[in-house]
C-alpha cells in the first residue's frame, strides 16, 4: 500500500503544479467621473462689463466619447451604466445646486470597467455657448485643438468597488478671446479620487 | 452469378450457424505433480454451476461459454488430492490458463486450496482491450452510467461542445440528439464506436456510433471496451466496441438499494441531485411449471438535478420511480428486467431482456438566461427488448440467435408545440375569425386565406441587453422515431485444442421516421408561400415530404426503412507461444425502397444536379488479423492489423432534397480505417506490469459536404465522401495488480490526430465565410496530445487490526482516486484576416486541464445486510478547467475576462459586451461532493 501511496501522491502533487491557474474573470468595478465648475469662477469681463452668473446664465459644454487607459488600453466610458454606447450629453456647467451659489456637480460619466491600474483619462468636450449678463457668446476650440482632451490621471478600479473622480472646469477663467472669437482652453484639475469599497 | 453464390452463402450462414453472446473460455493441462504425466479423462468443473470439462489424452482441457466473472474451479480425481481454485477470473472473448499438477493422496492429505493468481499479462491478447467488472467500475469515483467507463482508459477524448452549425437564420442547427455526447477514440471522429449489450447492437440508427441505451453500471457484470484492432465478428465501427454483459439472477436471492444526494454537504456545490439505483435478483422456483432453472433480474435506477447549470425554467411535475415530484432540468430513469432459463441438461439457454429508459431534459443556453422558457426542451424514450436463445451442441460447440428490437424516440419542442400551433389563419379581411392550422386546413382544404400570421416572433438578440429578448421563441420541432429489428446469429465451435472457429450473421432492418422542422413556428416553407398565395413562384409547388409542408424553411423530413447487416469468419489459434486471430467480415447496406421512389429522384436531381445512379445494396469487405507471441509467462508482444468499416450517419444519407440546405447523399460510401498496432506488456514484477501500445490509423472517405447550387438557385450543401484523417499515438500503462490493500494504474498517452475535417459539418461552416476547401491536413478538434489517467485504489479490508504507531485503524473501507491531465484542445488562434483563419485552423492548444475525483466507502454489517457508506468528491482541488467550447478568447487563448481586447484592436469589450461571452459553461464544475447510503443483502 505504501508504494501506491506514494506515486499517487506525487503524481497528483506533479499533474496539479502543471494546473495553469487560469480564474474567472474578475468582476468589474465602476468608474463614476463628476465634471463641475470652479466656485470661485463667477465672474468674466467683457468690453469693460464685469459680468456675473445668475439665474439665465449658461454655459453649454458637450461632453462625449471618453476612455480610461491601461497603458495602451482602454475602456469606453458610458453615462449610464447599462448604456452601450456614449451618444454625448451637453450640461450647463453655470448650473446652480439648490439655489445656492455653488455649482451643480455633473455625473459625467458611470460605467463598469474593468478591474485594473489606469494611467489615463481622455474626455471629448466640446463648448458651445455661454450666456451671461445679457450676452450670448459663441465659444469654440481653438484651431487645430482636438476635441479629446487627454488627462492623466493614476487611479485604481478594483472589483465591485467605485472609483469616483471628481474634475473640475473653471467655465470663465478658461475662456479667453482669441481674435475674434472666444475660445475654451480646457484647464481641468482633478479634485479627488476616492475609491469606494462596494457596500456589502 | 455472383451476386447469386453470394445470397446463397448468407441464406446458408443464416440456416445453419448461428448465435450471440459475451462468454469466456478456461483452459489449460492437468498432471500429475510427482511423475509429470499427463493425466486423461480429470473432471474440471466449476462449482456451483453447469460448467465443466474433462482433460483429453493429452492432458488438456477446456471449458466454454462461461460468463464474465470470478469462479471457483475444481478438480476431483480417484487418487488425488482435490484442488479447487478460486477466484479465476474469466473475460469476455479470452482464455483463461489454469493448470493443474495434482498431488497423489498418498503425499497429500486433504482438499487443496488456492487462490488464483491475478495475471497481469494476458497472452490471448491481440489487440488493447480493457475489461472492467462492476465491482471494479463501482470502485471508481462517480462511474454511474455504463459509458462513465471511458473516463477509466487512455486514449478517449470526450467531445467539448455541440457543433456551432448556424444556419441562414441566425439559427443554431440542433445537429443530433446533443445528449448524446461525442466519444473520440484513438483520434477518430465522434460516433465510431459500436455499443452492443449481450450480443445485441444498441448504437443509435439514425446517428451512427453513438450508444441510446442509458445502462448503470448496477445492471452490468462486466464492460469490456476494444479500441485495436477488434475481431471480425464486430462490425459497425471504426474506432472501438463497447461490449456490455448484463446480469443475470442467481441460484440465490439478492438485492439492493443505493441512494445519494449532493445536498446540504460542506465545502461542496449542490445541484439538487438526487440518485437512486435498486435490484432485485434470484430463482424462480417453478420446476413443476417450467423445468429447468429460471432466474430473474429486476432493477431501476433515476436521477434527477437541476446540473451544474441551472436554466431556471418553470418546473412542473415528474412521474419518476413511482412517485410525482417536481421534475429539475434533467431526468433520467430506467428499469430493466432478465429471465433467464436453462433447460434441465443445461442444453438451451434463453434469456429474455427488456430495458426502458427516459429521459426528459432542458438545456442551459447563456443567451438564453433571461428568458430560459422560451426555449425548447427535450426528451427520449428508449425501449430495447432483446431474446437471445444459446443452444449448446457439444462441450465444443454452440450458437447463440439474438432477437432484438430497438425503439428510440426522441422529441424536441416547445413544451410541446408544433410548427401548426403557432399559426393563426385569417378567411378574410374582418379579420373576425381565427382559424388554427389544423381548423384551417380542415375546412379550407386547398383554399388560399385571406391572410396568415405567426403568434410567435424567431428568437432575437436585444440589441441592450445582447441576450435573447423575451419576444422571440424557439419553434424547433423535431419528431423521430426510428425502430430496429435485429437479428445476430453466431456459432462457435472449438474444432482442435487449437483452433476455435466463429462464425455467425446480422441483420438490422430499420424503420427510420425523421422530423426535423427548426423554424416551423416563424416562417413559412417556399411550397407554403405558394399554397398560401405569398409567392407565386413555379418551383415552390413541390410539396416536401411530412407534416407542416407548409411551414418551416429549414425543415428535413424522411420516413425510410433501410437494411443493414454482415457475415464474418474468424479463426482463433492459440499455442502456448503463438496466438492468431484471424478473420474476415462481409457488410452490406441496402437503402430501402422510399428513395427510389421517381418523385424523390427527380427531387434530389432537381436539387443537386446530379444524376441519383445509386446501387440498391453497398457491399464493403474487411479483413482482420491479429497475432501474439508470448515471449515468456510474464512477457507478451502482439500485432494486430485491420480493416473496419461503418456506414456514415444514416441522417447524412437520408436528409431530403426538398429544401435545400443541408441534403442527404444516398450514393455515399462506407467510411474506412485502417488499424496498425503493436504492443507489448511485461509483468517486471510481483505485482506490476507495464504495457506499450503503439497505433496508427488512415480513415478515409470521412463524410463531409460539397457546396452546391440547385436548379432553383437554392444552395445545397450535399454530403459527401471527402474527408479523410490519420491518427497515430502511444500509450504507455503502468499496472499495480490489487494485493489486499492496493491496487491502480497510470496511464500515458501520446496523440497526433490529423485530418481534413473535424466534421461532416466543417465544409459548410467554411462556405459561410467563402473559405476553400483545405489542401492539407490539419488538426482536428479532439487532438489533446497528452493525457495522463491516473487510478489508486487503497483500504483496509474487515478484520485487518491494521494499526498505525500502536493506534488501530479502522477497517473495512476503500478509498479511490481518479485523476486525469491532458494538454489542451486545439484552436484557431484570432485574426481578422480570413486566409489566416483558414491556414491556421486547430494551430495553437487551449489550456491544459486537471481534475482529480475520489470516492470513498466505508462497509459495515447490520445482521445479513451489508451497508456501505459513499462519498463521491468530484475535482477535489476545485480546480478551474476551460471548456474551449464556450466563453473562450482565440484571441488570447484564455477564456474571456473583462479587460479583454476587442480582437487585435486596443479598445477593450464593454462590460455588457463581456458579459454576453461569460458563459458560465467556460469553466468545470467546482468541487462537488455526492454522499449516500447502499444496502446489499
Amino acid at each position: 500500500m505504501k508504494h501506491i501511496i506514494i506515486i499517487l501522491i506525487i503524481v497528483l502533487m506533479s499533474l496539479y503544479s502543471c494546473e495553469d491557474g487560469l480564474q474567472p474573470s474578475q468582476h468589474p468595478g465602476i468608474i463614476k467621473v463628476y465634471l463641475s465648475s470652479d466656485p470661485g469662477d463667477t465672474t468674466i469681463t467683457i468690453l469693460g462689463d464685469t459680468l456675473r452668473t445668475d439665474e439665465k446664465s449658461y454655459f453649454r459644454l458637450n461632453v462625449f466619447e471618453s476612455k480610461a487607459y491601461i497603458d495602451s488600453f482602454y475602456a469606453n466610458l458610458v453615462v449610464q451604466p447599462e448604456d452601450r454606447i456614449d451618444g454625448g450629453n451637453t450640461y450647463n456647467m453655470l448650473e446652480k445646486r439648490d439655489s445656492l451659489s455653488t455649482y451643480t456637480q455633473h455625473k459625467i460619466y458611470e460605467c463598469y470597467a474593468p478591474v485594473g491600474d489606469y494611467s489615463l483619462l481622455q474626455i471629448g468636450m466640446t463648448p458651445s455657448k455661454v450666456q451671461i449678463g445679457g450676452y450670448l457668446i459663441p465659444v469654440g476650440l481653438s484651431e487645430g485643438m482636438s476635441p479629446i482632451q487627454d488627462i492623466p490621471i493614476d487611479f485604481y478600479v478594483s472589483e465591485f468597488d467605485t472609483t469616483e473622480i471628481e474634475l473640475q472646469i473653471k467655465p470663465f477663467k478658461s475662456i479667453v478671446r482669441e481674435k475674434d472669437e472666444f475660445v475654451f482652453s480646457r484647464d481641468i484639475e482633478i479634485i479627488r479620487i476616492e475609491n469606494i469599497a462596494e457596500d456589502k | 452469378m455472383k451476386k447469386s453464390v453470394l445470397i446463397s452463402v448468407l441464406i446458408l450462414l443464416q440456416i445453419t450457424y448461428l448465435f450471440s453472446g459475451n462468454t469466456g473460455k478456461i483452459a489449460g493441462k492437468v498432471t500429475d505433480g510427482q511423475s509429470n504425466e499427463l493425466l486423461l479423462g480429470v473432471n474440471i468443473f466449476i462449482k456451483d454451476s453447469r460448467f465443466g470439462a474433462a482433460s483429453d489424452v493429452n492432458g488438456n482441457y477446456y471449458i466454454l461459454q462461461i460468463p464474465p466473472g470470478k469462479y471457483d474451479l475444481e478438480v476431483d480425481y480417484i487418487g488425488y488430492s482435490k484442488v479447487t481454485v478460486k477466484d479465476v477470473k474469466v473475460q469476455s472473448d479470452l482464455t483463461t490458463i489454469i493448470d493443474f499438477s495434482l498431488k497423489p493422496e498418498a503425499l497429500q492429505y486433504g482438499e487443496v486450496i488456492v487462490i488464483a493468481e491475478k495475471k497481469l499479462v494476458q497472452h490471448d491478447v491481440t489487440s488493447t482491450r480493457q475489461t472492467k467488472s462492476r465491482e471494479e467500475l463501482l470502485e471508481a469515483p462517480g462511474i454511474e452510467n455504463s459509458m462513465d467507463m471511458f473516463r477509466l482508459n487512455g486514449g478517449a477524448v470526450l467531445g467539448v461542445a455541440p457543433e456551432p452549425v448556424m444556419l441562414g437564420n441566425g439559427q443554431r442547427l440542433h445537429v443530433r440528439d446533443e445528449s448524446l455526447q461525442d466519444i473520440h477514440i484513438r483520434g477518430g471522429r465522434g460516433g465510431e464506436v459500436l455499443y452492443m449489450v449481450d450480443g445485441a447492437p444498441v448504437t443509435h440508427p439514425l446517428y451512427g456510433g453513438r450508444s441510446v441505451v442509458d445502462l448503470n453500471v448496477n445492471e452490468v457484470d462486466e464492460i469490456e471496451l476494444l479500441t485495436g484492432g477488434f475481431n471480425a465478428e464486430y462490425g459497425q465501427a471504426q474506432s472501438g466496441v463497447v461490449n456490455i454483459t448484463t446480469r443475470s439472477g442467481k441460484k440465490y436471492f439478492e438485492g439492493g438499494v443505493e441512494y445519494k444526494s449532493d445536498k446540504n454537504i460542506p465545502y461542496s456545490s449542490s445541484y439538487n441531485m438526487d440518485y437512486m439505483v435498486w435490484h432485485f435478483a434470484g430463482p424462480l422456483k417453478i420446476k413443476k411449471i417450467i423445468p429447468g432453472e429460471l432466474s430473474f433480474f429486476l432493477s431501476g435506477n433515476g436521477t434527477i438535478t437541476d446540473t451544474d447549470h441551472e436554466n431556471n425554467r418553470e418546473r412542473n411535475t415528474l412521474s419518476f420511480m413511482g412517485f410525482d415530484i417536481e421534475e429539475r432540468q434533467d431526468n433520467t430513469q430506467s428499469y430493466s428486467g432478465k429471465l433467464d432459463w436453462f433447460s434441465p441438461n443445461y442444453g438451451h439457454h434463453l434469456a429474455l431482456s427488456i430495458h426502458e429508459s427516459k429521459h426528459d431534459w432542458s438545456r442551459f443556453d447563456w443567451l438564453w438566461k433571461d428568458f430560459p422558457d422560451n426555449t425548447v426542451n427535450y426528451s427520449r424514450v428508449n425501449k430495447h427488448n432483446s431474446l437471445r436463445y444459446t443452444r449448446t451442441l457439444s462441450k465444443s460447440t454452440f450458437f447463440n440467435l439474438n432477437f432484438s428490437y430497438l425503439d428510440v424516440k426522441y422529441e424536441e419542442s416547445l413544451l410541446g408545440s408544433n410548427p401548426g400551433d403557432f399559426w393563426i389563419f385569417y378567411k378574410d379581411s374582418t379579420y373576425a375569425d381565427e382559424l388554427s392550422y389544423n381548423d384551417w386546413m380542415t375546412t379550407y382544404p386547398g383554399i388560399q386565406p385571406y391572410a396568415i400570421e405567426s403568434t410567435i416572433q424567431p428568437p432575437r438578440i436585444d440589441d441592450n441587453t445582447g441576450f435573447f429578448d423575451n419576444d422571440g421563441l424557439e419553434s424547433i420541432w423535431r419528431n423521430d422515431r426510428t425502430k430496429s429489428y435485429s437479428f445476430r446469429g453466431d456459432f462457435l465451435s472449438q474444432i482442435t485444442n487449437r483452433h476455435q472457429i466463429k462464425t455467425g450473421i446480422e441483420m438490422q432492418s430499420h424503420d427510420l421516421s425523421y422530423i426535423d422542422i427548426q423554424d416551423g413556428g416563424v416562417s413559412l416553407s417556399n411550397y407554403g408561400m405558394w399554397y398560401y398565395g405569398v409567392s407565386s413562384f413555379a418551383d415552390s409547388t413541390v410539396k416536401p415530404p411530412g407534416p407542416f409542408p407548409e411551414l418551416g424553411q429549414n425543415r428535413w423530413v424522411f420516413n425510410v426503412t433501410p437494411t443493414v447487416g454482415g457475415v464474418y469468419l474468424q479463426d482463433k489459434y492459440e499455442r502456448e507461444s503463438l496466438i492468431i486471430n484471424a478473420g474476415v467480415r462481409l457488410d452490406w447496406f441496402s437503402l430501402g425502397d422510399e428513395i427510389f421512389e421517381q418523385s424523390y429522384q427527380k427531387q434530389w436531381t432537381e436539387a443537386t444536379g446530379l444524376t441519383p445512379d445509386w446501387k440498391q445494396i453497398n457491399f464493403k469487405f474487411s479483413p482482420r488479423f491479429g497475432i501474439s507471441f508470448p515471449i515468456s509467462e510474464w512477457t507478451v508482444i502482439f500485432f494486430s492489423y485491420g480493416h473496419f468499416t461503418q456506414l456514415p450517419e444514416l441522417q447524412y444519407v437520408y436528409r431530403d432534397p426538398y429544401s435545400g440546405g443541408f441534403t442527404g447523399n444516398p450514393g455515399l460510401d462506407y467510411e474506412e480505417t485502417v488499424l496498425y498496432e503493436f504492443g507489448f506488456t511485461n509483468q517486471f514484477s510481483k505485482n506490476w506490469a507495464i504495457d506499450v501500445k503503439s497505433y496508427t490509423k488512415d480513415v478515409s472517405n470521412q463524410v463531409g459536404t460539397t457546396q452546391l447550387r440547385s436548379a432553383a438557385g437554392l444552395p445545397v450543401a450535399l454530403y459527401d465522401n471527402n474527408g479523410y484523417s490519420r491518427a497515430r499515438g502511444l500509450e504507455f500503462k503502468l499496472m499495480k495488480k490489487q494485493d489486499r490493500f492496493s491496487s491502480g494504474n497510470i496511464i500515458y498517452t501520446i496523440q497526433w490526430a490529423n485530418g481534413y475535417s473535424s466534421s461532416a459539418f466543417s465544409d459548410y461552416i467554411r462556405s459561410l465565410s467563402n473559405f476553400p476547401n483545405p489542401i492539407r491536413e490539419r488538426r482536428l478538434s479532439w487532438d489533446v496530445r497528452h493525457q495522463v489517467i491516473l487510478q489508486g485504489s487503497f483500504g483496509i479490508p474487515a478484520n485487518s487490526n491494521l494499526s498505525f504507531f500502536g493506534i488501530p485503524l479502522p477497517s473495512n473501507w476503500n478509498t479511490t482516486v481518479l485523476a486525469n491531465f491532458s494538454s489542451g484542445y486545439p484552436y484557431t488562434p484570432g485574426s481578422t484576416n480570413l486566409i489566416d483563419l483558414q491556414i491556421k485552423e486547430n494551430t495553437s492548444s487551449g489550456p491544459v486541464s486537471f481534475n482529480a475525483d475520489l470516492k470513498f466507502s466505508k462497509q459495515f454489517q447490520l445482521g445479513k445486510v451489508r451497508c456501505a457508506f459513499i462519498v463521491d468528491v468530484f475535482n477535489i482541488f476545485s480546480v478551474y478547467n476551460v471548456n474551449l467550447g464556450y466563453g473562450f478568447n482565440t484571441w488570447t487563448g484564455e477564456p474571456f475576462q473583462y479587460g479583454d481586447n476587442i480582437g487585435s484592436k486596443n479598445e477593450m469589450y464593454s462590460w455588457q459586451e463581456m458579459y454576453t461571452f461569460l458563459d458560465p459553461r467556460q469553466f468545470s464544475q467546482p468541487r462537488y461532493i455526492k454522499a449516500g447510503l447502499k444496502i446489499d443483502f
